[in-house]
């Protein structure tokens, strides 16, 4: 064990240039540790974010597939056992049909006049939901329920519905009161609860987006009861849906998420698409990715000129040793103890650059990390303020705003991280150091013991 | 000349046959060892002669295991070299004291002469290896002060003297030596060439000394001369 000792007194009587080495490691280490410790931060942060947001897949029609003149349905029961899969938190399906408020329920008919969409005297759109608080307006808080409660699956077949604030005004209804429905062709009429009032906060003037009808007489429905309603006369059977939207536990989910589903539901999927709604989370994560994509490039670019710098320092190192090398040959030192040797110095170096890196780059990650974070996250929040909506009426695109820049409510950036420092985090940097200071100094080390020693010692003459 | 001693322990401990070797340059080769046979005894000290550049210090490195001959074999006790291996023969069987002393400059003396015993595998008979090298050191004229020291705070003459010490420490069977004596003075010089005497007749070590100096051929068993790639022991020898 005699090149431990050997090892040790190099490093201790080579003190200018063991100190050289050392700085130029502590370099590497910190600014890989710090790349690291940055990007575990920005994924947990990222993670955190994508839990509270939650991930949601939207199932539906899919412009892209071909139009068979029909819009595209499928079985609820199928949309079941899809919501039944262990990834899902919740799911909600959804149907729409025009119906006849009865009873001497009266519409409203300031703003858009739904005669231009097509439906009669007295006649409104009604969605049938599963759960009406898995509407994107209301997750989104565009939506907000004034009194009584959402329609929940629970209440599937319970004749629910949800009423629209300015509707309830005109017929001073409230919770609990009955209206009745009926279909539009065809007999029978049912009466429903009013379970909830809500408030659309867009004027009467604006058209509802899908339906072009006044938005205050949008009704709500339980699906079941107000199916059963409207397809009572058309004998199709099992409910079906047009569609869906499913919220995953776990953002990471969703791959597999969507694999289940298609299988799950096979040719039925026809002409729909499950699209993944992760705007919110794009809108939260921006700026970590930004500053993690930055950190990453830094780290990689630093540990590279370090590499390099390093391999001219161990190059040099080992020529200056050429002699020492010639001289334990001619003892008849084995070469593998004389790399093993070099190795341990470099180890010795490396891994007290890591320690030292260790004791002060979390703060200093904290420090740097933060500021940056702080100013993309302001970066980022600003330009969510500058957005503003076309006027009514437009698509905004004369005015050259573009609607998938809108951005989503309550998923401002994160601009707070927290840097940890876990043993994982000194194992990679311990792993690339070693192996960056390794690799530069076996190399040239290795190219000299191949020599004989009288050749190393009289450097080729 | 001085008597050498009884014929048992003159048995051959170093055959070179049919040694060449060839420096290979970028545009020519040249030949500076042709052929050369000859059989190094136990017991005896020998001094290489030559004029500068006839090759003395080539054979040496040749016959130390430091590099392999161009054409021809080495065998020490009968057993080619490259069979017992090169780092073998050098760690248990031939150390060289080098004519630029080539020391550990980062250690002490002391430490220079007990590294060379660690690698080695010596170990004294009695005492520590620190005791025995402290002892070498002091045979060869340098005292525990000094022995403490860095070697690139000594002088060309102690440094030669510590590499003289350390590799007497490495208890090897044949003791190379090149310019042993030409950084030392009169008395020292000396000194030294009466312990690679004794070693040679009173341990019965072979001892192969290069040197440009009549005076230490004059005191050896045996006198070599290279000359224009040849070797010839001296007639009078």
């Amino acid at each position: 064990m005699n090149f431990i000792k050997r090892a040790g007194l190099s490093l201790w009587s080579r003190k200018g240039k063991t100190l050289l080495t050392l700085s130029t490691f502590l370099v590497i280490a910190v600014m890989v540790l710090a790349g690291v410790l940055i990007n575990d931060a920005t994924a947990a942060a990222e993670q955190k974010a994508k839990r509270s947001v939650g991930a949601e897949v939207n199932m539906e029609y899919d412009p892209s597939a071909a139009f068979t003149g029909q819009a595209p349905r499928i079985d609820s029961r199928t949309v079941d056992k899809i919501g039944a899969l262990p990834q899902v938190q919740k799911f909600n399906y959804a149907m729409f049909d025009a119906a006849s408020l009865k009873g001497g329920i009266n519409l409203v008919t300031d703003g858009v006049d739904s005669a231009a969409s097509g439906l009669g005297e007295g006649q409104t759109i009604v969605r049938g939901v599963l759960d009406s608080g898995l509407l994107p307006d209301f997750r989104s808080g565009k939506f907000k329920l004034l009194s009584g409660e959402h329609i929940t699956a629970a209440d599937k077949d319970k004749n629910k519905v949800l009423v629209e604030e300015r509707l309830t005004a005109k017929n001073n209804l409230k919770v609990g009161d009955k209206i009745a429905l009926a279909p539009v062709s065809g007999k029978g009429e049912e009466e429903f609860t009013v379970g909830g009032i809500y408030r659309d906060p867009s004027p009467s003037t604006e058209p509802d987006p899908e339906f072009f009808s006044n938005r205050s007489n949008l009704l709500y429905a339980s699906i079941g009861s107000f199916s059963g309603l409207v397809s009572a006369d058309s004998g199709s059977g099992a409910l079906q849906v047009g569609s869906g939207s499913f919220l995953l536990n776990d953002a990471d989910d969703l791959d597999a998420f969507k694999k289940k589903a298609a299988k799950i539901a096979g040719g039925q999927l026809e002409g729909f698409k499950l699209d993944t709604n992760d705007k919110a989370i794009q809108q939260m994560t921006g700026p970590l990715q930004s500053i993690r994509s930055s950190a990453t490039l830094a780290m990689w670019l630093i540990a590279l000129a370090g590499a390099a710098v390093l391999a001219l320092l161990a190059n040099l190192a080992v020529k200056q040793r050429r002699k020492e090398y010639g001289v334990l040959l001619s003892m008849g030192e084995k070469k593998s103890r004389l790399i093993a040797q070099q190795i341990l110095e470099t180890v010795v170096v490396a891994v007290l650059a890591i320690g030292l890196s260790s004791l002060f780059t979390q703060s200093l990650t904290q420090s740097v990390g933060q500021s940056l974070l702080s100013s993309q996250a302001a970066a980022a929040q600003d330009k969510l303020d500058s957005w503003k909506a076309p006027p009514p009426g437009s698509t905004g695109l004369s005015e050259g705003i573009d609607m998938n820049d809108q951005p989503v409510d309550n998923a401002d950036p994160i601009d707070k991280i927290t840097v940890g420092l876990a043993p994982s985090d000194i194992a990679v940097v311990g792993s690339i150091g070693i192996g960056i200071g390794l690799l530069a100094t076996a190399v040239p080390a290795a190219s000299v013991l191949r020599l004989s020693p009288r050749f190393i010692l009289t450097k080729g003459k | 000349m001085t008597s050498t001693t009884s014929s048992s322990t003159h048995r051959p401990v170093l055959r070179l046959d049919g040694i060449s070797y060839t420096y290979t340059g970028q545009r020519r080769r040249s030949t500076v060892l042709k052929s050369i046979d000859y059989s190094f005894e136990r017991g005896t000290f020998y001094t290489i002669l030559g004029p500068s550049g006839s090759g003395k210090t080539t054979l040496l490195s040749l016959a130390s295991g430091l590099d392999t001959p161009t054409k021809g074999v080495i065998s020490f006790d009968g057993q080619d070299l490259n069979t017992i291996g090169l780092g073998r023969y050098r760690n248990k069987h031939a150390a060289t004291i080098f004519q630029q002393y080539n020391l550990l400059t980062y250690m002490t003396a002391l430490q220079n002469v007990t590294t060379a015993m660690e690698i080695t595998g010596v170990k004294p008979a009695s005492g520590s290896r620190k005791a025995r090298a402290l002892e070498l050191l002091a045979d060869v004229g340098l005292d525990r002060s000094t022995a403490g020291r860095n070697v690139m705070q000594l002088s060309g003459g102690q440094q030669q003297r510590v590499a003289i010490a350390r590799a007497l420490a490495c208890d090897v069977d044949i003791l190379f030596a090149d310019e042993p004596t030409g950084n030392l003075d009169e008395d020292t010089a000396q000194g030294i060439i009466d312990m690679f005497r004794a070693l040679a007749q009173e341990q019965g070590k072979c001892v192969i000394v290069v040197t440009h100096s009549q005076q230490l051929a004059a005191q050896s068993d045996r006198v070599l001369t290279i000359r224009k790639g040849k070797m010839t022991e001296d007639a009078a020898a």
